[in-house]
């Protein structure tokens, strides 16, 4: 049986399946019949310095194939997730990825130090890339100065593994991802979001409150393909992929373009064990493929 | 939520009860043992991934290992359910949501009080206080005769309208209500429970004010997960509480109260 186990730098993962940011809340309160241990590392919700109400409603459409959402970073704190959440995943059969956000430098900088204090953390995903907060740290994502001093300043500050998610929100996505290594991260995940809008063309109104929201969803997963497929050529970094994964078929398509593992996001709103379910079908198509490590389908559409 | 489990059920029943509006039953014991009064189910309505949200809908009736949904063909997703026949299968998540408050003093009269398919979680209400004793009052309203699906009840007192005049009394539900509250004795003691077009629970949450009658609501809002995950379906409450409560998670039950709509 084929061996799904996935290196991250100097993170083993029993398997490239992990939830995607705010997806998955922080872990910890999922149905019971969804075994979370099975993941292959958990992601949670982006954790700013203070809570935050999030955006006013509608927050969230349905549209073809995926959805728009403008939940506007909605967390109960970095305070708050250290004291109530922490505990109850630190200890998990999953490596914890905690993902960061902020409005400015010294935001994700006191959101990191107070985190890195705690045990049981394994990395971080920097949200540099939130479509739907003015101040969501957008700015990080689409500008070389911007991003690479604020990696830079976190890479000062950590030995622990840090991810950058990009935004596809970008001209030339291999230059963000470039910078982003050039500072010091360890890993690139993408995409997030891909800015969109739906009107109610009876009411002739936009159906989010913010008029522009994140697409996300089966709808995004040739432009998600396709930007890792880039980055996997420029840069030398693990990839984690993601955008609008369902199935095996999906995760093995993603991993062939570049990525080492991968992040499922949208479908877990349809069943939570998405990830979980997925995990014998991709074992049988290494095996009826004779592919005896999952590694060694990674980046393979590029030979 | 933590109870609720993703299962592949068989459709028993799928008859279409009164115009476009559709009585589902479905044979799950595992949900017919978990649901509340007042919690929902989510289901997939799409075979394939065009439509990726589930819908949701709240449970109506359970009796013995059959949960029942009332639901109303609006669009490409409850078009999707209507064509489903006994023998099929559809895959639901449940149970989900908080319940309707169901312990209070012996005196107490139930008002249960629904507009259109809203009356379907008052359904699976006035069956627990009818097995517990109580006589309801309920109080059923709809746009016309047509979509009149629950028109009878020998254990409850039952209230009709139409805003047409086509079936029973002639004008909103919420007026025909505040006229039974007016014509009966004020000393009784009531405790109101209302679902439907959120003006009309708005209406009734005011006259049930005036009258003193504490009041739960159940509210509707379109959500991807029902699970919390998504933190889309935020509905607006009145300090001092936490700005935002998730309709999923937190309710669908409110105190009308608690909620600015209901201010």
């Amino acid at each position: 049986m084929a061996n799904l186990e996935t290196k991250l730098g100097a993170l083993s993962l029993k398997n490239p399946v992990m939830p995607a940011s705010g997806t998955y809340g922080y872990g910890d309160d999922v149905p019971e019949y969804v075994d979370t241990g099975q993941f292959g590392a958990m992601v949670t919700k982006s954790l700013t310095r203070l809570p935050r109400e999030g955006n006013p409603p509608p927050r969230i459409v349905e549209t073809t194939s995926g959805m728009i959402n403008s939940i506007g970073l909605a967390n109960i704190g970095v305070e708050a997730f250290i004291e109530d959440k922490l505990p109850l995943v630190r200890d998990k059969n999953f490596c914890l990825i905690v993902n960061i956000a902020g409005s400015k430098l010294e935001e994700y900088c006191e959101v990191l130090e107070m985190l890195d204090e705690q045990d049981g953390i394994d990395g971080y995903e920097i949200n540099v890339s939130c479509p739907n907060v003015k101040e969501g740290g957008m700015e990080f994502g689409v500008s070389v100065p911007h991003l690479t001093k604020l990696i830079r300043a976190l890479r000062e500050r950590t030995e622990r593994a840090i991810i950058t998610k990009l935004s596809p929100n970008v001209t030339s996505i291999e230059t963000m991802a470039q910078t982003a290594v050039d500072a010091g991260t360890d890993m690139i995940s993408l995409v997030n979001t891909l800015v969109g809008s739906k009107i109610d063309i009876e009411t002739h109104q936009p159906r989010i409150s913010t008029i522009f929201g994140g697409l996300s969803g089966p709808a995004i997963k040739p432009i998600a393909v396709a930007q890792v497929y880039k980055v996997y050529e420029v840069v030398g970094v693990p990839i984690i992929g993601m955008g609008g994964i369902q199935n095996a078929a999906d995760v093995i398509e993603f991993m062939q373009a570049g990525a080492t593992a991968i992040e499922i996001g949208t479908m877990n709103y349809r069943d939570p064990a998405t990830g979980i379910n997925l995990l014998p079908e991709l074992t049988d198509w290494l095996d009826k493929h004779s592919f005896d490590n999952i590694s060694d389908i990674i980046g393979i559409a590029h030979e | 939520m933590k109870n609720a489990h993703v299962e592949n059920i068989p459709v028993i029943a799928n008859e279409e009860v009164a115009d476009q509006i559709y009585w589902m039953k479905l044979q799950s014991s595992y949900l017919a043992k978990e649901t509340k009064p007042g919690q929902f189910v989510n289901i997939l309505a799409d075979s394939g991934n065009q439509i990726l949200w589930r819908r949701p809908f709240s449970v109506a009736r359970i009796t013995d290992d059959l949960i029942e949904i009332i639901y109303k063909v609006v669009g490409p997703g409850t078009r999707f359910m209507s064509q489903l026949e006994p023998g099929d299968s559809a895959n639901l998540l449940g149970p989900l949501g908080n319940a309707f408050t169901l312990d209070f003093e012996p005196d107490t009269v139930p008002l249960l009080i629904g507009g259109g398919l809203g009356f379907a979680p008052l359904v699976i209400l006035r069956d627990y206080f009818v097995a517990h004793g109580k006589k309801p009052a309920l109080f059923m309203g709809a746009p016309t005769a047509t979509e009149h699906y629950y028109q009878r009840d020998e254990f409850a007192d039952l209230h009709l309208s139409s805003d047409d005049g086509t079936k029973g009394y002639h004008g909103f539900i919420t007026e025909y209500f505040k006229e039974y509250l007016l014509a009966n004795d004020r000393n009784t003691k009531y405790r109101a429970y209302s679902c439907g077009p959120e003006p009309m629970m708005v209406r009734v949450a005011h006259i049930c004010r005036e009258f003193g009658i504490p009041m739960e609501l159940s509210i509707e809002r379109e959500m991807a997960c029902g699970i919390g995950f998504c933190q889309g379906c935020v509905i607006e409450l009145v300090p001092p509480a936490k700005k935002y409560a998730l309709v999923c998670k937190d309710g669908p039950i409110f105190d009308a109260d608690l909620l600015r709509i209901t201010e």
